[in-house]
């Protein structure tokens, strides 16, 4: 399976962050994963980058519940962005309420939602459907 | 003559008329034939001036009638009842007029009517009325007759105990005049759809104005009362008081929506735990190297302990929630304030902050004490940490009286807070928005708990760079 080139988590959870990434490098994943433990540290990152398209990730891996800025609010400020690159952003959160499903799949930029715990499965599952389109 | 007396001969039994007739003098009777019907005897039997008169439930009313027309020489009419030679119970109308006959003296004369049939309707008719009106009078909900416009025609007794109108008061005015007006389009739409036969009622739920001013949530139940033609004459409405229930609706939603949103922060901080606990367990069993094994047990070792923590303050709000209420007792404001500012002293003294605390003495609620104390020392210690850097902390607390509630402000010159990024989760669970290290996220959230478990409401407003206001608003004791 083709590798990805930068990928994104962002997640206030540092045990998870731990854990995902090592995953992540375990089954191959992206060439490199960057980690940001709140929306707004990401955004400081991407901003700069979105005049160069190489240095933006294709894939980022969202929390919802962060402080500062949280998942809601890093997707309101991602859509301003407008990349000229497609980022396909997985929502990973623990929560279960079905109106933060619903929600989130309003926004044209989120793919899919999966609840914690993320498995190699479910990272595997994402590396395909991203390769394939 | 002989024509018209055919005539007669022919209407007579047609009209279902008894014709009869008797002579003062001689005692002697003549009955046509719809009499003997009416009566129902045979064609043998005698009529005599006693026989007559036994046929009648009441015979002295018929014997006092016949005197008062001998008396007056004027005609009399009533209706009778009477029992036939067969034993049947009948309505009767009888007329009677005298004339004098020169060669045959007094002549009593007159005619009988069967009108057994339109008494026994009128009599149900009189009884349904008393029905209904006995229904309507007691009735333990509202009654009302509506016109067609609007108009009260009659209230009952418990409608004008409920919307506060004596039944005089209610006369000269409309149901639009007392309904609330976002309530009165849906009301008269089905209203229209009664009147074309659309619908032959309609239930709805509305709100009225009392007359002191205040709303009466009810459930109405309308439909129209036509006459024997089919043309619609008057409404006739039910009204039932349901604000109690609308009142307990109301709080019992929002305890549903406290609760669910629990559920769903309980949900997510131990799927946040359990979630990393699996994911750790799965790697330290496929991990060779010892080092990276030792590095992940610790890390499962601090998650259990943090699992811990949050399950023990879960705890710390399902008991809120629970116990809060048995716990009140009265509290001046001004000095339980006061008292708790000063638990603070040091803190207040090391930033070189200053705190007051202004309003009426006399002011009392109902608190548990140990949340008071939980409320203003967060508010409070909030204050200091979230101090702006460049000048002294002031923290003004006020309370004032409004109407059956007190509010209380505490207000900073802190750093403040850009309430349009983060003012709808300034109270949730683990929300912290300054990235200190120190900030879990718990305070807010506990106190609005504390707050709302008796019977309060917290709301905060604030600009970055220029301070927070906190503002309490609860009923006074």
């Amino acid at each position: 399976m083709e590798q990805l080139d930068t990928a994104y988590v962002i997640d206030d959870d540092k045990i998870f962050t731990y854990a995902l990434s090592r995953q992540m490098k375990l089954v191959n994943f992206s060439r490199s994963v960057m980690v940001f433990h709140n929306g707004l540290e990401a955004l400081k990152h991407l901003t700069p980058a979105m005049a160069s398209p190489e240095e933006l990730p294709s894939l980022i891996l969202l929390d919802l519940n962060m402080p500062v800025l949280d998942g809601w609010q890093f997707l309101d400020e991602f859509t301003k962005l407008r990349p000229n690159k497609k980022i396909r952003i997985y929502i990973v959160s623990s929560s279960i309420d079905p109106a933060d499903h619903e929600r989130a799949l309003r926004y044209e930029s989120v793919s899919n939602f999966y609840i914690k715990p993320i498995s190699k499965t479910n990272l595997l599952e994402i590396l395909s459907h991203m390769t394939l389109h | 003559m002989q024509t018209r007396l055919e005539l007669y001969q022919l209407v007579t039994p047609l009209a279902e008329l008894g014709i009869w007739e008797r002579n003062l003098s001689t005692g002697k009777v003549f009955w046509n034939e719809i009499i003997r019907q009416i009566l129902e005897v045979d064609e043998d039997f005698q009529p005599g001036s006693q026989t007559n008169i036994r046929f009648y439930k009441d015979t002295d009313r018929v014997q006092s009638m016949i005197e008062s027309v001998i008396e007056s020489g004027k005609p009399q009419q009533a209706e009778l009842e009477m029992v036939t030679a067969l034993g049947n119970a009948k309505w009767v109308k009888v007329r009677m007029h005298i004339r004098s006959n020169e060669g045959s003296g007094k002549l009593l004369y007159g005619t009988l009517e069967d009108v057994t049939a339109e008494v026994d309707a009128k009599l149900l008719l009189q009884e349904r009325e008393q029905r209904f009106s006995k229904a309507f009078n007691y009735a333990p909900i509202g009654m009302a007759l509506v016109s067609l416009k609007g108009e009260w025609l009659k209230a009952n007794p418990s409608l004008c105990g409920m919307l506060g109108y004596s039944e005089d008061e209610f006369m000269g005015r409309t149901f639009q005049e007392i309904t609330f007006p976002e309530d009165l389009e849906t009301d008269l739409e089905q209203m229209s759809h009664l009147l074309a036969r659309d619908i032959t009622n309609y239930s709805l739920e509305k709100r009225y104005y009392h007359k002191n001013g205040h709303i009466i949530w009810a459930l109405l139940n309308v439909s129209l009362v036509r006459d024997e033609r089919e043309n619609p004459l008057y409404f006739i409405s039910q009204i039932k008081d349901i604000t109690e229930q609308k009142k307990n609706t109301g709080i019992i939603e929002a305890q549903n929506g406290r609760l669910l949103n629990f559920a769903h922060i309980v949900s997510h901080n131990l799927r946040s735990h359990a979630g990393n606990i699996y994911m750790l367990a799965q790697m330290i069993l496929g991990e060779n190297d010892q080092a990276e094994k030792d590095v992940l047990t610790g890390m499962l070792a601090d998650n259990a302990d943090s699992l811990l923590n949050t399950l023990d303050e879960l705890n710390e709000i399902v008991k809120i929630n629970n116990e809060g209420t048995t716990h009140r007792q009265v509290i001046n404001l001004r000095k339980e304030i006061e008292r708790t500012a000063n638990i603070l002293a040091a803190s207040i003294r090391a930033e070189g902050a200053t705190v007051t605390v202004q309003g009426p003495e006399d002011i009392s609620i109902l608190f548990n004490p140990s949340y008071f104390e939980s409320v203003f020392i967060n508010l409070i210690s909030n204050s200091l940490k979230y101090r702006h850097p460049d000048r002294p902390p002031i923290i003004a607390i006020t309370v004032e009286d409004i109407a059956e509630k007190v509010q209380i402000t505490v207000a900073d010159n802190g750093i403040g807070l850009d309430m349009v990024l983060h003012g709808h989760k300034l109270f949730g669970m683990y929300k912290a928005f300054h990235g200190n290290a120190d900030a879990r996220g718990m305070g807010l959230f506990l106190i609005r708990n504390q707050i709302e478990a008796m019977g309060g409401s917290i709301t905060a407003h604030g600009n970055p760079g220029e301070g927070m206001t906190f503002t309490i608003e609860i009923n006074k004791a």
